[in-house]
């Protein structure tokens, strides 16, 4: 009796010592280990579904067996998980989101955003996607011309740091809306709050606002894009409603990236793996099917091409910005 | 209606066919054994699905999804009827008539009761969600910014009028939770503030953290001092499976209590940003204020913990209503469960009713049996769960801090959580003692944020017109009602009892009185340090409040400036008798009688006979941190084996045989879930990288 309870404490102690080692010893090369993941926001948000969705098939295209362990750090519109990102050890086992416009505006106009997203070595852009511009369905406005007529337009934005906030900033800017912002915290808020009447119009993502839309709740005056979508040809774009300088620079771009210097051969790797998975059609009809699609998804070298332009349009708008949340 | 129910049928033969009903067994089971585990609970068995359920069948990710969903409440309570430590935060309130029964010997009851609310609080609130269908538009629409705020206000003000002993340091608790969730990024202003300098705090406080530690690290102290089993030694520990059904009869006895318990769960689950935490209180406070068994609330009241439960799981039907018709979460696991919809290529959103009743069905169906599963299992398991709390204090006290400080790594992969988890333990420890009530704080934290953005929100709605707080209809009700509650408790309450004294003759005060006039010295009261320690954090969030823009000043200074004062009169209470007594006549509170030395005194177990009685509490501060820094530096499982057979064995005096068999077996069974299951690494980075 004695004899099998000492028995069987050992039999205990050395499993867990042979599978801590087994944990402990990996393949060599890079990646040997887990990758973390740092995540812009909370765990069911868009970034979020793409990570998920994204770093699941980059799994499978790495030349080790790893799992990527998912980070949820949705404060300050995404600084603190850039921020973090930025200061990580620059070994590739931490990678993150960089958002365009929303990660850039924010190292302009926030004074804690300490980073500098011109120096993040980048491993791709997952998608980019174009917004859409969406009132009540029984509003008195019935086309984007209306709408800026109307002079002053309060609007719902997803939250200061958000790519919402700064586009709705630019676009009102450039077609002369004088503009009164309410901050919320995530998209269908935001929604909700245009289809209370509590605001007048929204600026969000196009595939975000198409449920919405065929549920007939609220309508979509205008897409900032270069052509028309196919789910909603209807609507008109930015360049038809007499804008045709705004499309660009109301795109939002989701990059990810590794911390500044983490070596070429590292970057090469997960740049590989990253651009297998987004090229994957599992992948690609899977997100199709839920709304959340990949497009114009793009490597590792162009995507500082997207900060760049990023930067250039944003300078002349920074004291607008910086108006838009007193 | 009728369509709604037409899709049923079909939606059970497609899911339950013998591969779904694995997979909700799996669910199941995932979700008890994280429910029971404190800091792990829906969010993180969710999380850990997700990339399971990639490719499966819609129907069987469904099942596998809603099983664990359904079985994670119960497996909360079940820690906090037998331990005092919510597995989940949202079984605070279970425990505070769970755990008096468990002490009484009564484990088996408490658990037969609650599995019993659990099951049929589910089955209740699915039926009132399937009615609810046609309404949820209107109900999701009147509530706006304005109505939160005053939801929000009604519920922190009239819990510390309701259940607290003293009226003054449940305010402060109050206080102290909403100044906590100030800290961080504010988004509304665009703001960083309290974070010290430390990036750490850009997302403030994680709610499991702050829980994890005021509950459960806080409860482990409590073991070790005192000493004993949680059920008394002189108690016969009831084991029958009949004092279990007796559990299940309750139910049925207090249905007024289970119905009105049900239904608040389910339209606290429908609004977005309330959630369990919230639901288990308010069920429990509603329910201790209107039944006539009142007095016996807290004490270990059967219809304490069924109404808390059947909130709880009414809550998830609740929940599901504006997660599926408007794609807004209304809870925590209902946010990554939507993430999960979506990797599915289901999209939730007000199409979702219309096009998908039957996936609707299948998460219906899912949660309710696995709920009836749970609760099935819950009676049958009871009796031998309940031997448990005949198990001496000092051995599974260990057992939860590791538990905790793994929960702590668990939730977001931070290690500084851990020692905050043990900050808030060991503060919590001192709360308890001093009557500070910790779920006051609680709620404090979590509707803080929502409070100061509804209110931010409102004012840019309105364009700073104030006015609109008090002009939508729902939230006009909402202050009326708050006004006359507070009337009622502080003027008629006091007056009618007042009467009802000089109606007797007698007068309650002198004795009281005289219990609290032995000698007092307040330089040995733990209660005074911990007051002076409050006083400093307010004079801090006032000051660093200055230094914010306008917009992002108002709510830390209100809050700053209300509590100083308060603060200021409890650290007054212990430097005079005078005050003291004045305070103490609000409301009868026992708030100054304990002075450190005399409660260690009467508490400390054999091991610290002999030495100096304040340094007690603070070598268990120094074990427990030990324990943390063992888990940062070498990693949980190293940290755990050494920590566990360290405390076994010398400091609570445990055999060498039986300190390795309990290092041994806990390590295994934290290292099967930890890395086995959720992908941590058993050894530290700092170390071995």
């Amino acid at each position: 009796m004695k004899r099998s309870a000492l028995r069987f404490i050992a039999v205990c102690l050395f499993s867990v010592l042979c599978l801590a080692s087994a944990a402990v010893h990996a393949a060599d090369g890079f990646p040997s280990k887990n990758i973390t993941w740092l995540v812009p926001s909370k765990a069911g948000g868009g970034y979020d579904i793409y990570a998920r969705a994204v770093g699941r098939q980059m799994q499978k295209y790495l030349p080790n067996k790893v799992d990527f362990i998912y980070m949820n750090l949705p404060a300050g519109g995404g600084v603190e998980s850039l921020t973090k990102l930025y200061n990580a050890k620059p070994d590739g086992y931490t990678i993150g989101y960089v958002k365009v416009p929303g990660s850039i505006v924010s190292q302009m106009t926030l004074d804690f955003a300490k980073y500098d997203c011109e120096k993040i070595a980048y491993i791709g852009n997952i998608t980019t996607d174009h917004d859409a511009l969406v009132v009540k369905k029984d509003s008195p406005l019935n086309s984007f011309k209306e709408l800026v007529a109307k002079g002053t337009v309060k609007f719902s934005t997803t939250g200061v740091g958000a790519t919402s906030w700064v586009n709705t900033v630019v676009l009102t800017k450039e077609v002369g809306i004088t503009p009164k912002y309410v901050h919320y915290t995530n998209t269908a808020d935001a929604m909700l709050s245009v289809i209370r009447g509590d605001t007048d119009a929204l600026v969000v993502p196009f595939f975000s606002t198409l449920q919405y839309a065929n549920s007939g709740d609220v309508k979509l005056l205008v897409l900032n894009a270069a052509s028309r979508a196919k789910e909603a040809p209807d609507v008109p774009t930015i360049g038809e409603a007499g804008y045709p300088g705004l499309a660009d620079a109301l795109s939002a771009s989701r990059l990810i990236g590794c911390p500044p210097n983490t070596p070429p051969e590292v970057m090469k790797v997960l740049q590989d793996a990253f651009w297998q998975a987004v090229n994957d059609p599992e992948l690609l009809t899977a997100l199709d099917k839920a709304g959340f699609p990949i497009m114009e998804p793009c490597k590792g070298a162009d995507s500082l091409k997207l900060v760049h332009a990023c930067m250039g349009v944003f300078e002349k708008y920074k004291a607008d910005l910086v108006e838009s949340v007193q | 209606m009728w369509e709604v129910l037409s899709a049923m049928p079909g939606a059970f033969t497609a899911a339950f066919d013998p591969l779904g009903i694995m997979y909700l067994l799996a669910g199941t089971v995932l979700g008890f054994v994280f429910g029971v585990l404190p800091g792990l609970g829906g969010v993180t068995a969710l999380a850990l699905l997700i990339p399971f359920s990639y490719g499966m069948e819609q129907y069987h990710a469904m099942l596998l999804f809603t099983g664990s969903m359904g079985a994670v409440p119960l497996g909360g309570s079940i820690s906090a009827i037998l331990l005092n430590v919510p597995g989940t935060p949202q079984n605070v309130a279970t425990a505070f008539d769970g755990y008096p029964l468990a002490r009484q010997g009564k484990a088996g009851l408490a658990i037969g009761s609650a599995a019993a609310a659990a099951s049929l609080g589910a089955l209740f609130s699915l039926v009132l969600l399937i009615l609810l269908i046609p309404m949820v538009r209107s109900i999701i629409l009147s509530f706006g910014p304005p109505e939160f705020l005053m939801l929000i206000l009604f519920g922190l003000v009239s819990i510390p009028l309701l259940t607290g002993r003293n009226f003054l340091t449940g305010l402060i608790a109050g206080c102290i939770g909403l100044s906590l969730s100030f800290i961080g990024f504010s988004g509304t202003s665009g703001v960083l503030r309290y974070n010290f300098g430390t990036m750490y705090l850009y997302d403030g406080l994680e709610l499991t953290t702050v829980v994890m530690g005021l509950f459960a690290v806080s409860q482990a102290i409590d073991l070790v001092f005192t000493g004993g089993t949680v059920a008394d030694k002189s108690i016969t520990i009831q084991t029958k499976l009949s004092d279990v059904l007796e559990g299940v009869k309750m139910v049925f006895r207090y249905k007024k209590t289970f119905v009105r318990s049900s239904i608040l769960g389910t339209i606290i689950g429908v609004i977005p940003g309330m959630g369990g935490v919230i639901a288990n209180i308010f069920a429990w406070i509603v329910a201790s204020q209107s039944s006539p068994r009142k007095a016996f609330f807290g004490k270990g009241e059967v219809e304490g913990v069924i109404a808390s439960e059947a909130a709880v799981n009414a809550k998830d039907g609740g929940a599901l209503l504006p997660t599926l018709a408007f794609g807004i979460p209304g809870s925590g696991e209902m946010a990554v469960l939507m993430g999960a919809f979506i990797l599915q290529g289901i999209a939730p959103g007000p199409q979702f009713l219309r096009d998908r009743m039957d996936i609707a069905w299948a998460i219906i169906l899912g949660l309710l049996f696995s709920n009836i599963i749970t609760s099935i299992f819950g009676v049958l398991a009871a009796r031998h769960m309940a031997k448990l709390t005949a198990v001496k204090g000092s051995i599974i006290a260990p057992i939860i801090v590791c538990a905790s400080l793994m929960g702590a790594l668990a939730t977001r992969n931070e290690p500084i959580d851990m020692f905050v988890t043990l900050f808030f333990g060991f503060i919590g420890y001192v709360m308890d003692k001093y009557d500070f009530s910790k779920v006051t704080m609680v709620l404090g934290f979590i509707l803080g944020r929502l409070a100061e953005i509804s209110f931010s929100q409102g004012m840019m709605i309105s364009g700073n017109d104030p006015s609109i707080f008090v002009t939508r209809p729902i939230a006009l009700g909402l202050l009326i009602s708050l006004v006359l509650l507070v009337v009622y408790m502080q003027v008629v309450v006091p007056l009618r009892r007042r009467l009802k004294l000089k109606t007797a003759g007698q007068a309650g005060g002198p004795a009281a009185k005289k219990a609290r006039s032995g000698k007092q010295q307040y330089w040995t009261s733990l209660g005074f340090y911990f007051s002076l320690f409050v006083l400093a954090w307010f004079a801090a969030v006032v000051a660093l409040g200055f230094t914010y823009p306008r917009r992002a000043q108002l709510f830390p200074l209100s809050v700053g400036l209300f509590t100083l004062p308060l603060v200021a009169l409890t650290v007054l209470g212990y430097l005079s008798p005078r005050v003291a007594d004045a305070l103490g006549s609000i409301k009868g509170s026992q708030l100054f009688d304990l002075s450190l030395a005399d409660e260690l005194k009467a508490t400390v177990g054999k091991a610290q006979k002999g030495k100096l009685n304040v340094g007690a509490f603070f070598t268990i501060v120094l074990w427990f941190l030990g324990a943390g820094v063992l888990f940062y530096t070498l990693g949980y499982l190293p940290g755990t084996a050494v920590f566990m057979f360290a405390f076994l064995k010398y400091y609570a005096g445990h055999g060498l045989k039986l300190s390795l068999a309990l290092t041994a077996a806990s390590s295994a069974a934290i290292w099967f879930i930890f890395s086995f299951c959720l992908g941590i690494s058993p050894l530290s980075e700092l170390l071995f990288s």
